[in-house]
């Protein structure tokens, strides 16, 4: 199976303070690192899921990957060209083969269109004009179990689970080969997260589309998640095979992260790790391993040497001095 | 009753719109045990809002309010006046609120919303100080002392939250509300809350009334559990009721749709199909019919009553008297 | 738009405003078809009379009929008004999208510039201009188009901000739609509200500016009638008599009156339903 997307060793920086602010406070980096040292990759047909808390830094590197953000390092791959550096012209042409699902359904599509205009706009944008809008409209409605009539509303008058449907449908209006989803079932009741859930499982089988899922709902990474990572203040703590991850967690974050979900069942027993403390912030990065300053099973070199890469099997990996 | 903090009977609130009477809430049942935890479960469009509004005395100008009665601590809050209910709030009863931010004054220092909220009390400044900074420290804030003076923003969201916890306990109120107070955070932070929580509980001895979709979080803290949908609580029982023995079919299908609850991974989830009706032209009969699966002829026409199914298991379905 | 139109006119104020405001505009408009006498045309010998069967509002120290003087002064108000309020409307509005979505640097120049303009108070701008170039219809014009553009500018610059970082923005950019688009048929639109009111509002104060300027002698040019331009003949005349005072103000007042209950209640619809919706 060819590799739809590889990034390696990707980093993306925000300046938090101005050259005027670095030279009176004396800070010698002005910048902090939303993601430090991100290398994966994505084959043709798969879903990757990107697992982490608020602040993991895994919205920013969606969005580097959608090309929205420039990575100061790294390079990120799609089909083998490289996205970094793209001039207009080849960023038009990435920009028709990958789509975006966002975390807000309603709020991300644009109040004033109606759901016809919006399903159709990429047609419009690429000046695809032998195309009969209407024809494509049906089709991708019916594509995610929206009825016809639903053209003609407008983004305030759909619900959480149709707005997430439009979006879909918008998503797939130019036969992206990737689609990158933003918590897909955020603001969702559980009653219907599965309908959103079972259509992107549908479309990956029927169309090959591989599928780039954030999220921080540890429920729902195991039945849509081919290979998952968890990532924590910008680097990738482990990743792997879902089913690997979620049989025997290895790495003390991904072990806390599991054992923190409530179970639907009022006498389940909980073996749970309390992680102390909070997430650190960006701007002082703890030295050596970034999550000892929390983790339950801290060791010796922890704080010290930077933790090494442990492969356990060649998908399998993950960073740290005393795996489980 | 008596051994309850709360007790809602019959309670019903309409809304007038445009379109017509809008029945929010419909001869709705709740009990609140002294010193239990109770959760309300249900999705959007369930009632939720309304009835925290309703408890509180703060709805919107269009709500009225049909029929039912709202017992807490012996009294009437239907009947009593706007005086009366401003004594209460804050300080018999008090809320925590989804997003922090919102409850949180941005442009005050911590420690100043904490003193003025005790204006009640007529202790000395320095004492209202330290009991802030009592309340801080018990809600995980390390050393709150020197935190006093800073300002919300100055804070994490799971702090934020703890903060608001502590503004809202620290008058020992005999009733607190949390309408999702978790809902925003991370997971891991959500566990620390509802520990929170339950150690606080069981410190001051109040009942929590608390309000979620996310069913594990419930499952976990609750001791009774309430179940609404479309306007109706359609089960009341024990947490380990609900969730092991579900009476009502909606529960069932609840249970079931929790992708944290199915065990082996599955490409084809299971959900509830349809929405719920309108509940300004509303159909005859039971609520859940149209998505029910296991509707029977009286589903149609006859509204469900309100019936003990045993030990206190509270239903409203047709099928538990067949 | 019907459907507002129908809300305005449940309301008693703005029923009110909405006929005050048609019925001077209609004047305005047909003055050459219901004016009964030229507004230029002198006859001395009829000259201050007070209101009659023949002239409904009396005549000025040159004989002209009052009433039709205040008809024709209604066109050149309600010129003054709509072509200074659209045009300082298109330019500020894209000025206001400009700098809301655009680089900082150039966020910072459109402010500068809109900072200054605004420094000025708007008659002593209107004097020195009029001073320099003479006073006319098109400078009057020109003078309130430039006062007004960073007005509009700057609501719209806001409303951009806040606008810019919304979702449905960046889905839009990540869709690889142009700046061109964005800003045409995703940000124009839903910023425009609030800009309706606050033209709305503007248009008795353009009037009155032009009025005041007229006033002083520094607008529009005798012997075009102009509200302004009765009153300032009035002013002399006062204590001959108080009807070319009166004939001038009525206009301004109705227009003012007209203008501000429409504006109010339309501002009140639109208010009500924005807080609906969060």
């Amino acid at each position: 199976m060819s590799k739809v997307l590889q990034v390696e060793n990707v980093r993306v920086r925000f300046r938090v303070k101005s050259t005027m602010q670095s030279l009176l406070q004396q800070v010698s980096d002005p910048f902090i690192d939303a993601v430090r040292d991100v290398s994966f990759s994505i084959s043709e047909g798969e879903t990757f899921t990107l697992v982490g808390e608020s602040g993991s830094g895994k919205s920013t590197l969606a969005l580097a990957v959608a090309g929205l953000l420039p990575a100061a390092a790294g390079s990120i791959r799609f089909n083998g060209d490289e996205v970094t550096t793209m001039n207009h012209a080849a960023m038009q042409v990435y920009r028709k083969q990958i789509s975006f699902m966002w975390q807000n359904p309603v709020g991300s599509l644009s109040p004033r269109l109606n759901v016809g205009s919006l399903i159709t706009e990429p047609y419009k944008i690429h000046a695809m004009k032998e195309r009969n809008l209407k024809t494509e409209c049906s089709r991708l409605l019916k594509m995610v179990g929206l009825p016809d009539h639903f053209s003609e509303r407008y983004p305030h008058q759909l619900s959480g689970g149709q707005a997430r449907r439009v979006g879909v449908a918008r998503a797939l209006a130019l036969n992206p080969k990737l689609i990158i989803a933003d918590e897909p079932t955020a603001g969702l009741d559980v009653s219907v997260q599965g309908e959103i859930l079972n259509l992107l499982n549908r479309l990956q089988v029927d169309l090959g589309i591989s599928i780039f899922v954030i999220t921080h709902n540890l429920n729902i990474v195991r039945h849509i998640s081919d290979r998952t990572a968890i990532m924590y203040l910008g680097r990738f703590a482990e990743q792997g095979p879902t089913d690997d991850i979620f049989a025997q967690p290895r790495h003390p974050y991904t072990l806390a992260l599991l054992s923190a979900n409530p179970e639907p069942d009022p006498d389940a027993e909980i073996g749970r790790i309390e992680l102390k403390g909070e997430v650190p912030s960006l701007m002082d990065r703890p030295p050596g391993c970034e999550f000892h300053t929390r983790c339950p099973f801290v060791g010796e070199s922890c704080n010290i040497v930077f933790p090494p890469v442990h492969t356990i099997s060649d998908t399998h990996a993950l960073t740290c001095h005393y795996p489980r | 009753m008596s051994n309850n903090v709360l007790t809602i009977r019959d309670l019903s609130v309409h809304y007038h719109t445009d379109r017509g009477e809008l029945k929010a809430m419909r001869h709705i049942n709740l009990d609140v045990p002294r010193g239990s935890i109770v959760g309300v479960v249900g999705e959007s469009g369930c009632g939720k809002s309304t009835l925290i509004a309703s408890i509180i005395r703060l709805l919107a100008e269009n709500a009225t309010i049909p029929n039912g009665a709202i017992d807490f601590e012996s009294r009437d809050l239907l009947k009593l006046s706007e005086d009366e209910m401003r004594a209460i709030r804050g300080d018999h009863m008090s809320i925590v609120f989804q997003d922090p931010m919102s409850t949180l004054n941005p442009v005050l220092s911590i420690g100043r919303q904490m003193t003025d909220i005790q204006y009640r009390d007529k202790k000395s400044q320095a004492e209202k100080i330290q009991r802030s900074v009592d309340m801080l420290a018990s809600v995980g804030i390390p050393d709150p002392a020197s935190r006093l003076k800073q300002f919300p923003h100055e804070f994490s969201g799971g702090m934020q939250q703890r903060i608001s916890i502590a503004m809202a306990l620290q008058a020992e109120p005999s009733l607190l509300i949390a309408d999702e107070p978790t809902t925003a955070l991370d997971a891991t932070l959500e566990v620390q809350i509802i520990h929170l929580l339950k150690a606080l509980q069981k410190d001051i001895g109040c009942s929590i009334l608390f309000i979620s979709h996310h069913l594990g979080v419930i499952a976990e803290l609750c001791d009774y559990v309430v179940v609404m949908y479309a306007g109706e609580v359609v089960e009341e029982g024990t947490a380990r009721d609900v969730f092991h023995r579900p009476a009502h079919p909606y529960t069932e299908k609840l249970l079931q749709c929790d992708p944290a609850g199915i065990a082996t991974k599955s490409r084809s989830l299971p959900t509830i199909p349809g929405e719920i009706p309108d509940l300004v032209a509303m159909p005859p009969g039971c609520i859940f019919k149209n998505r029910c699966g296991l509707v029977m002829t009286q589903c149609d026409t006859v509204v469900p009553q309100w019936t003990d199914s045993g030990n206190g298991h509270f239903v409203s379905c047709h099928r538990t008297h067949s | 738009m019907i459907n507002i139109l129908k809300r305005i006119t449940h309301e008693p104020l703005g029923l009110t405003g909405l006929i005050l405001v048609i019925v001077i505009v209609i004047s305005a408009v047909l003055a050459n078809f219901i004016a009964p006498y030229d507004p230029i045309a002198l006859n001395i010998l009829d000259r201050l009379q007070s209101p009659s069967a023949n002239h409904l509002l009396g005549t000025d120290q040159l004989g002209r009929d009052l009433f039709s003087r205040v008809l024709y002064g209604g066109q050149v108000a309600l010129k003054v008004a709509l072509i200074s309020i659209a045009a300082a409307l298109s330019i500020g509005v894209l000025l206001g999208m400009i700098a809301g979505f655009g680089p900082r640097w150039l966020d910072n120049i459109i402010m500068m510039f809109f900072d200054t303009i605004r420094s000025f108070p708007t008659v002593m701008f209107a004097l020195a201009t009029v001073a320099l170039v003479g006073p006319s219809l098109e400078t009057v014009i020109a003078v309130i188009i430039v006062t007004s553009i960073p007005n509009y500018g700057r609501v719209v610059r806001t409303q951009t901000l806040s606008i810019k970082t919304n979702e449905f923005i960046m889905a839009e950019r990540v869709m690889g739609v142009s700046t061109l688009r964005i800003l045409g048929v995703h940000v124009l639109p839903n910023v425009i509200g609030p800009l309706i009111i606050l033209a709305s509002m503007d248009i008795p104060t353009v009037i009155a500016l032009e009025a005041g300027l007229s006033f002083l002698g520094m607008g529009v040019k005798p012997p075009t009638p102009s509200w302004g331009s009765i009153l300032n003949d009035g002013y002399t005349l006062i204590r001959n008599t108080p009807w070319p005072i009166i004939a001038g103000s009525i206009p301004l007042v109705l227009i003012t009156l007209g203008f501000t209950f429409l504006g109010e209640s339309l501002r009140d619809l639109i208010d009500p339903k924005l807080r609906k919706s969060l």
